[in-house]
């Protein structure tokens, strides 16, 4: 079963093969925007499961977002994508702080000074959930501890960072999404990187697949995520696995869609774990273009907090078999869904980020 | 709907909770399976939006649904991953759908007889990489894999990939659980009364399969994948005649693909015949010289390995040609291989006098029979269009029937061809089965034995005659697809 939603709900509605025939409906003006079938289509991680798994090799995922900007434009959003949308106009961010807070997490990092530097040629794209939401702001704090380890320091835009804009997309919201995305790239451009990371697979799959476009071509600068900027670190020296201290664990690498599915990346990540010392790598039954969604994706958490959870209850569960102590990832949303639901299940499982594990190893 | 329910839906809504519905909304969705079929056409002909859908996860929830269905008189269809286009898994006349699809799992693996139970929902992709996380695996599947399950494909007659090495589904079930019209769970081999042929190809018009021992192998030591080309389809089928008599037990499947079809999915304009080889690496190496060595014989060319591993991972994609069409009617025939060249040389006058594209592809499933399957363009957003190309569908079955084929599944839509390809004999057989089985008619119903009035023998063949003289008129004023 490629979808996820499909194998928790069960009804064909809820199918890839559902879902296509509701945009059938939507798209091909023939109704379709009532109510149910409104909750149905929204009811997707756009995890790219099904696109992957299309005998007919059709691009379901961009249908479903085309699917979403019909009901945005029928005036048919529901109430949490609403919601989400007034977050990023009124405070250029998806959560309920103000924008102004987004690199509080620095107040944690013990050499910020050396950690963070406006004038390196690397700049960090945070994120908005790894910024604001405490679960998680971990990420962050490792990345930066690393980064002064290193001495090879990050700029952070701090305030100037907005919402990447992918939550609007997802919502069908795409023309609002033209602000955030025009500012950022202004911002960036303005702070002279030569390389952006991000540790958010999202924003990650929207700087490179939507932002171009906006910047009229190409952007300037490349983008990458975390573990791969990890990794040319390790190739390059400055992080010696020699120097490291053994972990001592057993993990299993969820691989988060939009890092892998949806933009190819699943070796990274994971050789960055298999240098650490004391790391046994497990994997789980569904790995890389089969790995389930977390339920974290798509806006779906905002819409369906328990079906979101329910989907991520399965993944923790698939975790478990491996005999793993540690589900390590590469995305601070899923960190976030799985902890949550590692700790409804009462799992002795540890959810925490790659950057986290490295951040562990290195640690004076 | 509690207006004209059926006695007993509201405590089988109870019982089963969440897994059964008569929403208006839900059943819409079981109403269609890959078909296109405009809903005007359908309605046509049958009553396909059930009344009620439920999701059983057990032998004895199926048993207490059917016993529901026999004393209302409600018509039970038996629905897996609708992955045909035929109408099998769709009402003819209402009733119940039982979705399969929860209904999963493997069960008791027994690695050293080569068996392992599997219940009926779950798909043949999903069975293959669970076994193989054991070291076993599937010894055929259809190419609809992804999606297709264990019961779907059995009740379909379980031709597909690596049937050429090891057979139909049927001889690779040792056992099945089967629920039979009435209610009764029984156990059906190879010996049993009924036995267990009566129910592979029965489309679930017999009973609801509801477990099945089936037969698994080791994982092979290696596998190597082999395509070759020729300008005309004519050679490659002689080399896979020569293949099959030849290769022995590292031959796993042939695939051809006529040139209409490389058009559509590649730059290629010429056919090419994929070999694919699974076995001890001493056998499949052997059997790639012999490749290598009968390829050049028969005229054709060997393409590079990439190519052929290219044709390999794509073989659950053959319907890729819905990209570049905006949506497709096919015909899918079990033919002599021998009478293969012949029929797609009949395809294309077809296409060419009615202005159509055709494109085809063949599995070789067994020494002299081949899976034939013929697309051609047709749009089911232009109900009235869609008529007339279902009228292309008569000249493809006729000519395979003509070559001594059949049509494989018959479901609803294929009920037209069934006494012309079966023969009286045969047909009688099935028919008696049927009223021994399900004298109340209420498995399936509308499928397989014979068409409805719309169908039938008069008004099918008028009906197609003229459609398709409406539709050369059509393509005459309006240009050709």
């Amino acid at each position: 079963m490629a979808c996820p939603v499909y194998a928790e709900i069960g009804w064909e509605s809820a199918s890839p093969r559902g879902r296509v025939e509701l945009a059938r409906r939507a798209l091909g003006g023939g109704g379709g925007l009532d109510p149910a079938s409104v909750r149905r289509a929204l009811e997707c991680t756009l995890c790219g499961g099904c696109r992957h798994a299309c005998p007919a090799e059709i691009d379901t995922r961009r249908f479903l977002l085309d699917l979403r900007r019909e009901i945005g434009a029928a005036g048919r959003s529901p109430e949490p994508y609403l919601a989400l949308a007034g977050a990023v106009a009124e405070r250029g961010n998806v959560s309920p702080f103000d924008n102004a807070c987004r690199a509080d997490w620095l107040d944690e990092v013990e050499e910020a000074g050396a950690a963070v530097d406006p004038a390196s040629p690397v700049g960090y794209f945070v994120g908005c959930v790894a910024s604001f939401y405490p679960m998680v702001t971990g990420i962050p704090v490792s990345f930066a501890g690393l980064s002064a380890r290193m001495g090879r320091p990050v700029a952070v835009l701090g305030p100037r960072e907005r919402c990447c804009g992918f939550p609007l997309i997802a919502a069908g919201m795409g023309a609002r999404a033209r602000e955030v995305i025009r500012h950022n790239i202004e911002a960036v451009r303005g702070s002279g990187v030569g390389t952006l990371v991000t540790g958010c697979p999202s924003c990650l799959h929207t700087w490179t697949h939507t932002y171009p476009g906006a910047a009229g071509g190409a952007l300037g600068f490349e983008v990458l995520h975390l573990t791969r900027y990890l990794l040319r670190c390790m190739d390059e020296g400055a992080l010696d696995p020699a120097e490291a201290e053994p972990l001592d664990a057993v993990v299993t690498y969820h691989d988060p869609c939009d890092l892998g599915r949806n933009l190819g990346v699943y070796d990274a990540p994971r050789e960055v774990l298999r240098r650490l010392p004391g790391v046994r790598l497990v994997e789980m039954a569904h790995t890389r273009e089969l790995a389930r969604c977390c339920g974290g994706g798509g806006n779906l958490q905002a819409l369906d907090p328990e079906l979101a959870r329910a989907l991520a209850g399965r993944r923790v569960r698939e975790a478990l078999d491996t005999g793993a102590s540690v589900l390590a990832t590469a995305c601070q949303q899923c960190v976030q869904v799985l902890a949550d639901a590692a700790r409804r299940l009462r799992a002795r499982l540890r959810v925490v980020d790659v950057v986290q594990l490295v951040g562990e190893a290195f640690e004076d | 709907m509690p207006e004209g329910r059926i006695p007993g839906t509201a405590e089988l809504l109870r019982e089963l909770g969440d897994r059964a519905t008569d929403s208006a909304f839900e059943r819409g969705f079981y109403a269609r399976d890959m078909a296109d079929v405009p809903g005007a056409v359908m309605g046509l002909v049958a009553r396909p939006v059930p009344d009620l859908v439920v999701r059983p996860v057990s032998t004895g929830e199926v048993a207490r649904i059917v016993r529901w269905a026999a004393a209302t008189g409600t018509p039970v269809v038996p629905r897996g991953g609708g992955s045909t286009a035929y109408g099998n898994a769709v009402p003819f006349r209402g009733g119940v759908v039982l979705d399969m699809n929860g209904f999963r799992g493997l069960g008791k693996v027994d690695p050293e007889r080569g068996t392992a139970w599997v219940a009926p929902g779950t798909a043949w992709l999903d069975l293959d990489r669970d076994l193989r996380r054991r070291g076993l695996a599937v010894c055929s599947y259809p190419s609809s894999a992804p999606t297709a399950t264990v019961g779907g494909w059995l009740a379909m007659g379980g031709l597909g990939i690596g049937s050429l090495r090891h057979g139909p589904l049927a001889g690779l079930v040792e056992a099945a659980e089967v629920v039979l019209a009435d209610g009764w769970v029984v156990r059906v081999t190879g010996r049993s009364e009924p036995p267990l042929g009566w129910f592979a190809g029965s489309e679930g018009t017999l009973g609801v399969v509801t477990g099945v021992r089936l037969r698994v192998r080791r994982v092979p030591e290696a596998e190597g994948h082999h395509l070759v080309e020729a300008p005309d389809p004519a050679p490659l089928v002689a080399l896979a005649r020569d293949l099959a008599e030849r290769a022995g037990d590292a031959l796993f499947n042939l695939h051809l693909s006529g040139p209409g079809y490389n058009r559509l999915v590649s730059d290629r304009a010429a056919a090419t015949l994929a070999v694919d080889l699974e076995g001890p690496a001493g056998a499949v190496s052997a059997a790639g010289d012999l490749v290598r060595r009968l390829s050049s014989r028969h005229g054709a060319a060997l393409l590079p390995e990439p190519a052929a591993r290219g044709e390999w991972g794509a073989r659950f994609r053959s319907l890729r040609v819905k990209r570049v069409l905006p949506g497709l009617l096919g015909a899918e025939l079990l033919l002599p291989l021998g009478g293969l060249p012949a029929y797609l040389e009949r395809c294309r006058s077809l296409g060419r006098r009615h202005r159509t594209g055709m494109a085809s592809y063949a599995h070789v499933v067994s020494r002299d029979r081949a899976l034939v399957v013929t697309l051609y363009p047709a749009d089911g957003r232009r109900s009235a269009r869609y008529l007339m190309d279902l009228s292309l569908l008569k000249g493809l079955y006729d000519a395979g029937i003509d070559l001594g084929g059949a049509p494989y599944g018959v479901g609803l839509w294929n009920t037209p061809h069934v006494a012309r390809a079966r023969g009286a004999g045969e047909l009688r057989e099935l028919r008696r089965r049927k009223a021994l089985l399900d004298p109340g008619g209420l498995l399936n119903p509308g499928k397989v034995y014979g068409p409805p009035l719309l169908l039938g023998p008069v008004v099918f063949p008028a009906a197609m005659g003229l459609l398709s003289g409406l539709r050369r008129l059509a393509v005459a004023l309006g240009g050709a697809r």
